[in-house]
């Protein structure tokens, strides 16, 4: 494993960490109809992953001598 | 369909595309459909739209092993043509030079012959939550959606020698491993028509590149992962392997100017010890780079082996957990 894999360690727990945000609000989102509750938890685990890429880029960037744009 | 085909069928394919290539390259850079390879450091120009010799191989295959194969059904038809379509598409792009914002609703297009078969569908399994139920929506907005998604997806996460066709072949191998053990034919049968392709292409691909595959290429290895995904019921395992380019998307969309980034940073350059210096903008690959000074080669490889983990997480969910 070179330096770099780090990055695809990252991304395979920003998209854990989604999944898991996802099923939360599968969970407490059990009441509505199936079309509803199945739309909502996939849009949570949208915007986790979007959280998740900007928390990855500036982890990347803590990591590294080259900061790179901020977002 | 058993293995002894579904072998010929692969090696027809990777055999005429690898012996299209040495015809196709010279034809290429005749007609000036080339393009810089910008990340060498004397920026040769090289042969554009090789992944045409890849849509030509898989027709020509089609008809060559079809005494071997079974009745092929009207959804393998449908899901072909939709990913030559696509091919086709990309390669007036690669010719003519389409506008970026008619490539997705051509390519959208394209997906008609899928949401035609796939008409009756209406929910997608989901791992830990199960079916989610969408109606209507899934021939109508989904089954195209996927296809332009996946399609353009895969033309973002380009532009190093040997990633397009190293990254269609790991996504497009793990999917038809896991359509021939559940058992869809349909989709595997696809699956295998492209893997030989990709892989054939990609000793011309690979560093240093004799050829790109340009559009046509990585539009057709997009619609391929995504007719396969819709066809062999493997929603969720097309978009795990579609992760690596759905990283790549979200952080460069994530950024203020999300289509000017090029114009304003511009792009990777190549340092006198053959490293790459990445301009600013959060891309994927600009992330490897800013962790590690790396060459071209090195980068790819360790895309490959994003690409290959999350190829074994997308085989993983689907037999275990759903």
């Amino acid at each position: 494993m070179t330096k770099a894999d780090i990055v695809t360690v990252m991304s395979l727990g920003v998209v854990g960490l989604s999944a898991l945000l996802m099923l939360l609000v599968w969970r407490a989102t059990d009441f509505l109809e199936p079309f509803w509750h199945g739309i909502i938890s996939l849009a949570a685990w949208v915007a986790g992953f979007a959280i998740g890429c900007v928390l990855l880029w500036r982890g990347v960037a803590r990591l590294s001598n080259n900061k790179g744009a901020k977002i | 369909m058993n293995i002894l085909a579904a072998f010929i069928l692969l090696g027809v394919t990777s055999a005429v595309t690898f012996a299209l290539m040495p015809f196709l390259i010279p034809r290429l850079l005749k007609y000036g459909i080339t393009g810089l390879d910008i990340h060498k450091a004397d920026k040769p120009v090289r042969a554009e739209m090789g992944g045409a010799s890849i849509l030509i191989a898989s027709l020509v295959a089609l008809v060559l092993a079809y005494p071997l194969l079974d009745p092929l059904s009207l959804t393998f038809f449908a899901a072909f043509s939709t990913v030559v379509l696509v091919g086709i598409v990309g390669m007036v792009d690669d010719v003519v030079g389409l506008r970026q914002r008619y490539k997705p609703f051509l390519v959208a297009i394209a997906s008609i012959p899928l949401v035609y078969v796939l008409w009756g569908r209406a929910s997608i399994n989901f791992p830990l939550i199960g079916s989610v139920p969408f109606g209507l929506l899934y021939p109508l907005l989904v089954v195209p959606l996927a296809v332009t998604t996946s399609a353009n997806f895969s033309n973002i996460l380009a532009g190093f020698n040997g990633l397009e066709a190293g990254t269609a072949s790991i996504a497009i191998a793990a999917l038809t491993f896991l359509s021939w053990i559940r058992g869809q034919y349909d989709a595997s049968l696809i699956g295998i028509i492209f893997l030989g392709g990709y892989l054939a292409f990609l000793k011309y691909n690979w560093y240093p590149a004799k050829a790109f595959p340009g559009d046509t290429g990585t539009l057709m290895s997009g619609a391929a992962v995504a007719a396969i995904g819709l066809v062999g019921r493997l929603e969720f395992a097309a978009i795990v392997v579609s992760m690596p380019a759905a990283f790549d998307f979200t952080l460069k969309m994530l950024h203020r100017r999300p289509f000017a980034q090029r114009g304003i940073f511009g792009n990777t350059t190549v340092a006198s010890d053959g490293k790459l210096i990445p301009p600013s903008y959060p891309a994927l690959a600009h992330a490897f780079m800013n962790i590690s000074a790396m060459s071209e080669k090195n980068l790819v490889k360790s895309l490959l082996i994003m690409e290959a983990a999350y190829a074994l997480l997308a085989i993983i969910i689907t037999q275990f957990l759903m």
